[in-house]
Parts: C-alpha cells; structure tokens; sequence
C-alpha cells in the first residue's frame, strides 16, 4: 500500500500516536505505583510471557455479592480464628543499627496476593527506624528483568534483597553475584533452585510440604469418609510446588494408611488458571466419575473446580490446598447454604514468609543471632496454618467491602488491606 | 484453483477433488473425525456434560477468531489480540466494580477503549506502514501496559449480572454460544451478501486492484482492525463474567489459539480468502482437540505441539506449492488413463 506523504510526516504521526497513548493510558490509570514512606517503587510494565506463575495467584473468582455471606469482620486484624494477621516474631529485635536499604522483588506482581505481600514487606521493614529506603520491583515474569535489577542493585547499595523467585534456578546466579558483592539476598515461598544455604542465598522461606501434606490427607480422608478419590491440580508443569506437595501427601496416605487415592500418579497441569483447572477437572470427571476429592495449591481456583462438578451433575468434591482468597471464602459461604456437606480446607497466610525473610536477612545484616527465626544453614520451613477447615467450622467471614483476590490471612489489618487493594 | 489444473467435468482427479474440500469442507471433515478418534478411544469427552464444559471456552475462542479472521483476510494478523482481551476484561470488571448499574457503562468503557487500540492498528498498518505483525505487536505491549496500570496489580470481579449471564443457559445451551453465533452469523452474512462485504473480500484479494477501482483500501482497513478489536473486547467481557475475575494474564492464551483457529478454518494466511464460519468450527474443533489430549492424560505441551502441526497442515494445504506437489504425488499414484489435467 503507497500512500503520497513524506517520511516526515509518518515520523510526526507516530510521534503524535505515541503522545497519544501515553496519555490515554496515564489518564485511564485506575491505580498507580504505590510506595510505604520514605520508600521509593519502580515498576516497568512489560509485556507478558507464558512462564510459569506461583500459586499464591490470586486471580481468584467468587462473588462479592454472594448470597449467604455472613457479616463481615468489624475491627481490624479479626482475620480467622488462629489469630493468623500477626506476625509471631518481633521485628525489632533484628533492626541493628547499621542504616539499611531494602529491595522486595516479585518475578510477577500482577495480582492481590503479591500487591498485599509487598505492602507486609513495607510494613515490616518501617517497624525499623534504620531502613533508609525499600525499593520494589515486579520483573513481569520476566527472568532477565528479574536478574539485572538484582545486579543493579547490588551496584546501588541495597542490603537486603527479599526476592520472590519465580524462575527457579535461572535466578541463582544473580543472587549469587549479589551475595558476593555484601548483599543478604533471602527468598520467600518458592524454592530458588539449586542455590545453597548460606552462599547462594542467606535464607530461603518455603512452604512446610510435609506437615501441609499430611493435614491435607487427614482433612480428605475425613471429608470423604476414608473413601476418597482425590487429584492434585495445579499450575504448569515442573512447577515447584505441586510435586513435592503430591510427593508429600502420597508419604503420608502411606504412613497413616489413610483410606484415600490419587487417580492420577503425577499433578494435572492447570497453570493455576481458572479456565485451565475448569478443564482440566471436567476432563478427570469424564475420566475418573467418582472422583470425590481435589487438591489445590492455590485455592482461588476452587470456583473453577466447583462449576465443572456442578456441569457434571455431581456433588461439590472435597477441596484441600493452600492460598485462599476473600472470594474463595464467599464461595464456599454460599455454597454451603445448598451443600451443607461441601468441605474445604486451607492453609494460609503464605504472605508472612516475606516479612519472616526479611526479619532473617536483617539479622543477618546487622550480625544479630537469630536461631528462633529459624535454621540458617538449610531452607526455613515456614508453618502454614489451618484458616479454612468447614469440618471444624472454621470459616472467616465473606468481605464484602474488598476485592475478591484480597488474602485475607496476611498480617495486615483490614484498614491496610483496604488501602493496598483501592 | 490455477486454470492449467483444471479439470474435465467428468471424471475429476482426487487430489482437485481434495483441492475443492480443502477449500470449505475440510475442517468438517476433520471436527467429524476428531469426534469418531473421541468416540473410539476417550468417548467420555462426547459426554453431555463434558460438551457442556467445552462449548463456554470454544465459544469465547470462536468471537476472537472473527476478528483474527477478518485482519488475516487482509492480508494482515492482529497480535495484539492478548492485550485487548485483557484490558476489556479487566475494565469491564474494574469500572463496574460490582454495580450492576454500571455494567452497560462499563461495557462501552471496555468496547471504546480496544476500538481505539484497533484504530491505532489500522492507521500503524495503513498510514505509517508498519507491518502489521510489529504494529500490532508494539499495540499489545501498550494494551498490557494500560492494564498493568489499570488493575495496579489488583483485579476486581465482574458484577453478578455479567457472570450469571454468562454462565447461565438457555435452551440447555450456554449463553456464550449464542453470543459466539450472533457474531459468527452477522460477519459471515455481511462478508457474503452485502456490498461492503464484497468490496472488503475484493481488498483482501488483491489491495492494488480494489484501490485502482476507486475502492478506498486504507479505509477499509482501518475498519478491519476496529472491528476485529471489537471482536477481541466482545470475547474479553464474555470471558470476565465466566471466570468473574479475570486476571491481567487472562487473554494470554488467545494469541496461538486463534491464529490457528483461523488458519485450520481455512482462511489463506496471505489473506483474500476468508472462512469466518470455518474459524467458529475450527474453535470448537481446537476446543474439543484439548478435551481430548487432556483425556488421554497427554501432557500439557502435547496440545501446543497439536496445534502447531495444526497450522502446518492448514497452511501446507492452503499453499499451492504444496498443494501442487500433492497434487504431483497424486497424479502420479493414479493410472494414467484417469489423470486428466487440461492444459
């Protein structure tokens, strides 16, 4: 296609687009880059890839509007019945003296779950007068992102690194350059590949698979009357979490001798999608019909779950796993009201692991001995804790008044939530 | 079909008579042998129920691929299809934030914003001459972006009314293939029997001649990549009240699968020939392609790999070199007396 026009011009149009956009887009800007005081946040929107995202996703479905919600919680912290929105360490005591600056990286930062974690990571980090300064950064499933902003800031004088590391082992290296450069680089939640303990990284927090394997046969084995007929589905294949958690659960099916069975020898990949895992349990439905029990390892797919049953004319199936979302929460509240035998159970506040990262690389910073905070030469295992056990009755209440991704097991207030999430 | 090839009305030789199936049939023939493969060895994935669970995401998929079809008619392919489901999804979503008295404001909120990104496409294509893989391309990254900054991270769910209708049925058969039809009805029959569906066809067929005959070519393409944008927010606002909280990576998957939706569909990816309903069928088709890999307990890359060597057979039976050496091999395993090419 020739048009008459000279280069020029085309160079004056695609400036006056560029002008364009970029206006349109800050001015439909629904939110924008927050920081805690005194912190400073850089974030790059970047185009997204397919690389794998961790559970603790919280693209959750449910309805906020649900019928059968209960009241919502009226004073702040009254998240669960455990007490779950406190941190059990005492920041404080780790602070030192030396002035410290902080960096809190996300491979992926695009949903409420790490929105409100960064913010924990904040709130943490201001308990200490000394921290100068937290900067953020979401690399965007981006490991290349991911890795330079490290080396980056290892150049600029951050200290402390709080690296959620969503690409495994590609991101050791640079956590490695950084440690040799002075910085305490500590990771939360996922594993960070092959990295050793202390060298590598100076701490890693990871979820306790065992203790969380286990709790979950006990509450399947229950829910299904030592019946069952369970499947773990999860997120992309040769994810970090599903394996070992299935690895984990077959142990204790083992040891127990519990009346409960995996129809499929090895996780069903559903990239934690929504869609994905509707799929993918209508497709073990069609394979499996009697089919009485699910595994999630991020429970904000729950919803998903539930409409493939209800498609199939089948009652709600048991549901065990980890990270669960407000409106997980109001999903099961109004499910309950037809299906009063719908059970699930979840363990959570997955989002502490940050602030217990941090704590350790601050002590480590400032040479402080820290052995409550856990081991410092082999992965911390943080303690999940029961926030969703209908057998027990224990179900937090539906909140109306925040987003249906927020966590509301975070040591966060409701106020603060209502602040990270707006 | 090239005249030298043609054939004597009697007696057509198998491969032309292959030629004219490819050219309309084929992806029936292939959605009705994929539905014998099923029948013979995961017949489960032919229940009612598991139908029931594919048709909602084979009639998202299949509202997308209108759009992509229409771009690729042209000549050209819109990958910026990722972002402006994403971002009329997420819009949807956060503008209404749960009112149902703002859903149809958000509605046009969500349309109006992925038009504009389709006019960026048209006048990237046609008035800067960008090829449209890099415009549209650039396009995406900027509609990801915008939703990045939108949803800061925190996306919200779509209004009870969105999501009901969405999952609801009527008739027994899910809302969303009902929208996915009216979409599919209304391109296939504006493209067939109207005059600015002829003239669009002519512009896809050959861009010089349709502007030598006084057509204005830049026009319409403009108005291609709107309207395929309007087809990519119609499918992010169906897809935000079936999932009812549609994350910032929800449109990701829509990139590859309508591609190939369109290709296996039987639209020509150097564009003129276009198969809108062959584009709806070939979703389906892909739909229930994965119903069954995810039977069979395949892995996951398995459906990725399935449906690239999808697209290589579409485009090596739309590409009349290959088509000319099949035809070649075929004429060769025939005996002589029944080849009757004319010349």
């Amino acid at each position: 296609m020739n048009i008459p026009g000279s280069s020029a011009l085309r160079r004056i149009l695609i400036l006056c687009l560029c002008l364009a956009l970029g206006v349109g887009i800050a001015a439909c800007g629904g939110g924008s880059s927050s920081t805690s005081g005194g912190s400073t946040a850089s974030e790059e929107p970047a185009e997204e890839t397919g690389t794998e995202t961790p559970p603790a996703e919280t693209e959750s479905e449910g309805e906020s509007e649900s019928e059968g919600e209960t009241e919502t919680a009226s004073a702040e912290g009254e998240y669960g019945q455990l007490e779950i929105g406190e941190l059990n360490f005492d920041m404080s005591k780790y602070c030192g003296e030396k002035p410290t600056v902080v960096g809190a990286i996300d491979g992926f930062g695009g949903n409420t779950w790490r929105v409100e974690t960064r913010a924990l990571v904040e709130k943490t980090a201001k308990e200490c007068p000394n921290v100068t300064e937290v900067k953020y950064f979401d690399a965007n499933l981006d490991p290349e992102k991911f890795n330079s902003t490290i080396s980056a800031w290892a150049a600029q004088g951050v200290n402390i690194i709080v690296a959620f590391d969503d690409f495994g082992q590609s991101a050791v290296p640079a956590f490695k350059a950084a440690q040799l450069a002075g910085v305490k680089v500590v990771t939360d939640n996922a594993i960070p590949g092959n990295a050793q303990i202390p060298g590598d990284v100076t701490a890693a927090v990871i979820p306790d698979f065992e203790k969380g394997g286990k709790e979950w046969v006990e509450f399947l084995n229950e829910a299904t009357k030592e019946k069952g007929q369970i499947a773990l589905i999860g997120g992309p294949a040769g994810n970090q979490f599903d394996t070992p958690s299935q690895e984990a659960m077959e142990k204790a099916i083992e040891e127990t001798g519990a009346g409960v069975e995996f129809v499929e020898s090895e996780p069903v990949v559903a990239n934690w999608e929504l869609a994905k895992t509707q799929q993918a349990t209508a497709a073990l439905l069609n394979k499996y019909p009697d089919l009485n029990g699910v595994v999630l390892t991020a429970m904000f797919a729950a919803p998903a779950v539930n409409r493939a049953f209800e498609a199939a004319g089948k009652p709600l199936p048991a549901i065990a796993g980890q990270s669960s979302s407000n409106e997980v929460i109001c999903e099961i509240h109004e499910k309950q009201q037809k299906e009063p035998n719908y059970n699930v159970f979840s363990l959570d506040g997955s989002a502490q692991q940050a602030a217990l990262a941090l704590a350790k690389g601050m002590a480590a910073y400032q040479e402080i001995e820290a052995p409550e905070l856990g081991p410092t030469d082999e992965p911390t295992k943080a303690n999940y804790k029961v926030y969703i056990d209908t057998l027990k009755d224990m179900l937090p209440p539906c909140e109306k008044s925040l987003p249906g991704g927020a966590d509301l097991s975070t040591a966060l207030t409701k106020s603060e939530i209502e602040e990270v999430v707006k | 079909m090239p005249p030298t090839e043609r054939a004597t009305a009697s007696g057509r030789p198998l491969l032309e008579r292959l030629g004219g199936l490819r050219e309309a049939s084929m992806i029936w023939i292939a959605l009705v042998v994929l539905v014998v493969v099923c029948a013979l060895f995961e017949p489960s994935t032919l229940k009612g129920s598991a139908i029931l669970s594919m048709l909602p995401f084979a009639a998202i998929l299949a509202i997308a691929a209108v759009g992509q079809c229409l771009v690729i008619q042209q000549g050209g392919i819109d990958f910026s299809v990722v972002g402006s489901i994403t971002l009329s999804a997420v819009i949807v979503c956060g503008h209404a934030a749960g009112d149902g008295g703002k859903l149809f404001e958000a509605i046009l909120m969500a349309l109006g914003a992925v038009l504009i990104a389709g006019l960026i496409n048209g006048i990237a294509v046609t008035m800067l001459r960008i090829t449209p893989i890099i415009a549209t391309l650039a396009t995406n990254a900027l509609l990801l972006g915008a939703v990045q900054t939108y949803t800061n991270g925190v996306p919200q769910s779509a209004t009870k009314g969105l999501s009901e209708f969405a999952i609801d049925k009527t008739l027994g058969i899910p809302h969303t293939v009902y929208i996915a039809a009216i979409f599919v009805a209304v391109a296939a029959v504006v493209l067939a029997k109207t005059v600015v569906g002829r003239r669009f066809i002519a512009i896809g067929a050959n861009p010089d001649a349709a502007k030598a005959a006084g057509l204005r070519v830049n026009r319409y393409l403009i108005g291609t990549y709107m309207l395929a944008a309007l087809c990519y927010g119609a499918a992010g606002i169906v897809l935000a009240g079936y999932v009812k909280t549609p994350g910032t990576t929800v449109g990701n998957p829509y990139l590859l699968s309508t591609i190939t939706a369109v290709v296996v569909g039987g639209t020509a990816l150097g564009g003129g020939r276009g198969r809108v309903v062959g584009a709806a069928v070939a979703a389906v088709f892909l739909s229930q392609l994965e119903s069954f890999i995810s039977a069979t307990g395949a892995p996951p890359s398995v459906s990725l790999l399935v449906q690239s060597a999808a697209i290589a057979v579409a485009v090596g039976f739309s590409s009349s070199e290959a088509a000319g050496s099949l035809r070649r091999l075929f004429a060769g395993l025939q005996p002589r007396g029944r080849t009757r090419l004319a010349r």
